[in-house]
């Protein structure tokens, strides 16, 4: 085993040392020793990461490291190899960047936890942790399905994490089956790719690519897609996301907003060399993200929850990357992620500052004043404000800049991409609009009398440090991609990761620049004007004129409804009708019931268990008889 | 010539080479069969209070020595036939030899804490065990009917004892009279069935009535009502449904380690008989006892997995559960084949593990009062003591097939072969009486992890401890590495096919 093949197998070894460890010793493992080793292993697993990386900066080729054969029967193989490329290593240094920094944060966060619950916790974290770097690093499809699974249970670990709160353990019942409808979509398209190429390694796969017929090809996409819009709680499968945010802050700074919900963009990054293909799943992929981004930002305008804003912001901005990636710009797809995972997990951390100091009240309109009372956090929670609405120069308005240029000068598809422009410019706009609303209403405006605390205080250094380190990354990251046309040839990570998705297929075109000007000075604009709408009314509010849009936004497009109507409520009938039908009378019986209705109704059951040697014996030759008969029946018939 | 008069004649001239060079072939069963004999004489010289220790200790290196013997038989290659064709030392039977070893070593440990925690004799439960394990060596090494049948025997006769063991205990009397009774009645199957097949090919050797059955020879019906006898003798053997019925009663009436050490040992050994003698000697009849194996398999895989769903008693629980379980081995006999056999040797193994396992988890909670083995006496256990509740967790997943656990690849090799073997029907009933079960594995689980007001902690047993801890790390090793064990079912498997002319 070489040192580097060490190093990535190290990568998933030391998360899952440190679940093992926090999981099994809860009880016993002294609070000092969970606040090192939570955070520790995330923090070592991102040095092996860095190692990674050192080595993929000085050569673009991509490694498969196979370390033994796991299943191997007949012509079936599944290797246990991992495979290491450029975008893996992308994706590891977010997850264990950003996520190092959030476990971190974590360990004030949930300083009220007692004991054994304060263990769980980071047990929880770590095993995420673990399967999301499984879920990047998988070589093979199997890997990757656990890895898929893997996440979506964490997820629903860390969700239902205050198990004794009826609301969080029905977000976390939801989340997961929602996410389980995509992972049947994920081994679908698993199965489709076995059933036709007969390979199960990434390399193997995409050498069949060229050699596979377009069908099969946009079969796989979207199934695929199925597993990405699922995770990434992209429309029809978003419902889940909102309900989400019952889990602690930090599970929503980690998986909601930083790592989690862009497994579907890696995926359709990873896989596209199907994708680059099967156009009509690429671009449908597109669509939904615009569509997603869209939905979202319409319906953060009217949410009241300051997490909730954040959840359908989120879903916004995933549905930005699902735009670029669908379009073919993968560069700016992940760009947009990695901006994202900065600024999006400086927004839920700030905010859980906020909350942590709110004594857990989560209604933003009962806030206010914590300009003048919690100035630091207000500080980074302003700088996150504005990258999420692409100020210049935070990382959010060079990677959203990008993302929207892409699609402005794809001269692909027809017009199609254009119209996904727009669709993305009037989402920037509402992005503007709904950032604002939640920073005027929730930090500038006077103390709310409804305040729950007097006198907040600033969050502990152990939860100030991530959050300023975060805010200090969101200002300068931008620089590592410079879009504009002021600064040619300084593309960091676009000519990073080109070697493992592909350049760009083509050029900006001259009038981008006067686009991007527009669509920052507008969302600003936007930004600026929810001031006016919100603190100093000047205009009057605009609910008031139109109710039933109003009522459409609060109900959030009424797609739980319709869930509700199609799915869940059928399936508890048919449930409740196979409890009263089945399992009460048959199964759920307690052993004198099951004696009962043995003796009394099933003349055959009460023959076959009465414990009678006689009774047996009689089984035995009939059985005898039968097998016989059947035999030369068999025999006649064939 | 048939093998019984070659056999006679050749006696006259049996020079000690080749005595040495048979004796070879045979040592692991060898080994034990002294071992058990100086047990026994041990136990008649030595004073009570240092009998059972002593016996044990006996008995353990019996154990290793003939696990050494075989795993270095198998380290150069195997052996061959010896005794005139009579047993051999070949891979297959070494596979099942070290296999038998470590279980007897497993079963040495949980006895000695069981009988200490119920105050019963040791040292004869040992010697019992020894003797079975040399039927269930002798049974795999057999590649005549005539050994088949004197090792089934042996280790029959030694488990009607061994259920019987808890002498003031009337359900493990009964237990031991209903098995003694059914398990002679399918003991006549199974000699008729040898003695008719024996009529039909002239031969009790099994390469050489492999031979005398050619294709014409597969519609005599002396044959055929011969092959049907056999089946059920062999499916009793493996408790596979509609034969299945004393398994539940004897798994509970029978002491715990015994109930565990049959529930693996039996089966495995049984599965050894099966395969040697259908699949290497009858393989020119395979139409015939693959439709009564399927009908079998079908049966046991659907009883056994509704009927485990009511159970109250995890012992019982286990037995309905065991049933099914050889039913889905039944799948990979009927698959036949290298990957079919292999597949059962592999799911053998792991069935050894997951299943001792979880019977020596409960074998933990026995105390002077009697066993517990009552679902609701498990309610708390992952709390009482957390890592025994991980491992029954982790034993019930595993036989309910979850990945990454040995159980489900193991599932896997069975049905993977069987569908390439044309059997996807079978394996279609395979899956979804598969999905029955995780019902009532879940429920284990489920009583398990459930708070009880009970909060005592419980006594430590190193024995039960190590074995269940062996058990559990090599089911999690085995479900990550298969390869491990499944190079080695291949290779195992390789005899019986030649010997079957593949």
């Amino acid at each position: 085993m070489g040192n580097l093949q060490a190093v990535t197998l190290a990568v998933l070894l030391l998360p899952a040392a440190g679940a093992t460890v926090l999981g099994t010793g809860s009880f016993r493992l002294p609070r000092r020793a969970v606040q090192l080793i939570g955070p520790g292993v995330v923090w070592l697993a991102f040095l092996c990461v860095l190692v990674l990386l050192a080595d993929s900066l000085s050569q673009a080729k991509a490694h498969d490291f196979t370390y033994w054969t796991w299943v191997q029967s007949g012509s079936f193989q599944v290797p246990a190899n991992l495979y290491v490329d450029r975008l893996t290593v992308f994706m590891g240094l977010v997850i264990t960047g950003v996520g190092g920094l959030i476990v971190t944060y974590a360990v004030g966060y949930m300083e009220h936890e007692t004991g054994a619950s304060y263990a769980r916790f980071f047990c929880y974290m770590d095993l995420f942790i673990l399967s999301m770097l499984l879920l990047v690093l998988a070589g093979n499809l199997v890997f990757l399905i656990i890895g898929w699974a893997a996440v979506g249970l964490s997820s629903y670990l860390l969700i239902g994490f205050y198990y004794w709160r009826y609301s969080a353990v029905v977000a976390a019942r939801k989340a997961f089956v929602m996410n389980v409808i995509g992972d049947i979509g994920l081994i679908l398209a698993a199965f489709a790719i076995f059933a036709s190429f007969r390979q199960v390694t990434y390399p193997g796969v995409f050498a069949s690519v060229p050699h596979s017929d377009g069908f099969t090809l946009e079969l796989i996409g979207f199934l695929l897609l199925v597993g990405g819009i699922a995770k990434s709680a992209q429309v029809p499968l978003h419902t889940w996301l909102p309900d989400a945010m019952e889990g602690p802050t930090p599970v929503s700074a980690l998986i909601h907003a930083a790592t989690m919900v862009t497994a579907g963009v890696y995926l359709i990054a990873r896989m596209h060399p199907i994708y680059d293909v099967a156009v009509f799943s690429h671009y449908t992929a597109a669509a939904i993200g615009a569509v997603s981004a869209l939905l979202a930002g319409f319906i953060a305008i009217v949410q009241t929850d300051i997490k909730r804003v954040l959840a359908y912001s989120t879903m916004s901005q995933i549905g930005y990357m699902f735009l670029a990636v669908g379009i073919g710009a993968y560069g700016a797809g992940l760009f947009h992620l990695l901006a994202h995972a900065f600024f999006k997990a400086l927004l839920f951390m700030s905010a859980g500052s906020v909350i942590h100091a709110m004594h857990d009240e989560q209604d933003m309109r009962k806030f206010g004043g914590l300009w003048r009372d919690m100035r630091v956090t207000s500080v980074c929670f302003l700088i996150g404000s504005l990258s999420l609405v692409g100020v210049f120069p935070f990382v959010g308005f060079f990677s959203k800049e990008l993302v929207l240029g892409d699609a402005f000068s794809d001269p692909n598809g027809g017009g199609f991409p254009q119209v996904l422009w727009v669709i993305g410019f009037v989402t920037a706009l509402l992005t503007g609009f709904y950032t604002g609303r939640m920073w005027w209403i929730a930090f500038w405006r006077p103390a709310s009398p409804e305040r729950p605390v007097e006198h907040p205080h600033e969050a502990p250094r152990v939860m100030m440090v991530p959050v300023v380190i975060l805010t200090v990354l969101t200002c300068v990251g931008g620089f590592l991609q410079i879009n504009a046309g002021f600064h040619p040839g300084w593309k960091l990570v676009e000519e990073f990761l080109a070697p493992a998705v592909g350049p760009l297929g083509w050029e900006a075109r001259g009038i981008e620049y006067l686009v991007t000007a527009a669509t920052f000075l507008l969302g600003l604009f936007t930004f600026w004007l929810a001031y006016y709408f919100y603190i100093q009314p000047r205009f009057s509010i605009w609910s008031a004129r139109v109710p039933r849009l109003q009522r459409l936004l609060e109900h959030k497009f009424y797609f739980d409804e319709l869930y509700d109507a199609l799915f869940v409520r059928p399936l508890d009938r048919a449930a409740l009708a196979g409890d009263r039908l089945l399992e009460q009378p048959v199964l759920e019986g307690t052993p004198e019931e099951v004696g009962v209705v043995a003796t009394s109704s099933a003349a055959a059951l009460s023959l076959t268990e009465n414990g009678y040697f006689r009774a047996y014996m009689l089984v035995f030759l009939g059985g005898a008889l039968a097998g016989a008969a059947l035999l030369l029946a068999y025999r006649v018939f064939t | 010539m048939n093998g019984l008069q070659l056999a006679a004649t050749a006696a006259v001239d049996y020079p000690p080479s080749q005595a040495f060079g048979d004796l070879s072939q045979i040592a692991p069963i060898a080994t034990l069969a002294v071992a058990m004999i100086v047990a026994i004489l041990a136990d008649a010289v030595l004073p009570f209070p240092r009998r059972g220790p002593v016996v044990m200790a006996i008995s353990a290196a019996g154990l290793v020595v003939a696990f050494a013997f075989a795993f270095g038989s198998w380290l150069q290659g195997g052996g061959h036939s010896a005794y005139f064709g009579f047993v051999t030392g070949d891979n297959f039977a070494l596979y099942f030899e070290m296999l038998f070893s470590v279980l007897g070593l497993m079963t040495l440990v949980v006895s000695h804490a069981y009988v200490r925690r119920r105050g019963l004799y040791e040292a004869e439960l040992h010697i019992l065990t020894l003797a079975a394990l040399v039927g269930m060596m002798a049974l795999a090494a057999a590649t005549s009917l005539v050994t088949v049948f004197v090792a089934l025997e042996t280790l029959s006769l030694a488990l009607y004892v061994a259920t019987g063991y808890s002498r003031r205990d009337t359900t493990s009397q009964e237990a031991a009279a209903k098995y003694l009774l059914i398990g002679g009645f399918a003991s006549a199957f199974v000699l008729y069935g040898m003695a008719l097949v024996y009529g039909a090919s002239g031969s009790t050797l099994l390469p050489e009535i492999n031979k005398a059955i050619t294709a014409n020879q597969a519609s005599n019906p002396i044959l055929i009502l011969g092959v049907v006898m056999l089946a059920v003798g062999f499916s009793f053997k493996i408790s596979g449904a509609p034969f299945h019925q004393w398994t539940p009663d004897v798994y509970q009436g029978a002491p715990l380690p015994v109930t565990a050490f049959m529930s693996v040992g039996t089966k495995a050994a049984a599965f050894a008989m099966i395969i040697r003698v259908f699949g290497s000697g009858l393989a020119n009849v395979s139409t015939e006892w693959q439709v009564l194996l399927a009908f079998v398999a079908v049966l046991s895989m659907v009883v056994g997995n509704l009927a485990a769903i009511v159970q109250s008693s995890v012992k019982r629980l286990l037995a309905y559960s065991g049933i099914a379980q050889g039913g889905y081995m039944l799948v990979g006999v009927i698959a036949g084949g290298r990957d079919g056999v292999a597949a059962v040797l592999f799911y053998l193994a792991a069935y050894v593990f997951m299943n001792f396992g979880a019977f020596a988890v409960l074998t933990v909670l026995v105390d002077r009062r009697g066993e517990h083995d009552q679902l609701d006496d498990l309610t708390g256990l992952g709390y009482r003591n957390q890592p025994l509740g991980i491992l029954m967790t982790v034993f019930m997943l595993s036989l309910a097939g979850f990945p990454p656990l040995v159980g489900f690849i193991g599932k896997f090799f069975l049905f993977r072969a069987a569908v390439a073997g044309g059997w996807t029907w079978l394996v279609v009933i395979a899956v979804l009486a598969s999905v029955i079960s995780v019902a009532y594995y879940l429920r284990v689980v489920y009583h398990v992890w459930t708070p009880s007001a009970e909060q005592a902690h419980l006594r430590r047993m190193p024995g039960p401890l190590v074995a269940v801890l062996a058990s559990g790390i090599l089911a999690l090793i085995l479900g990550v590495f298969p390869t491990l064990i499944l190079v080695a079912g291949l290779t195992g498997a390789a005899p019986v096919l030649v010997a079957a002319g593949h």
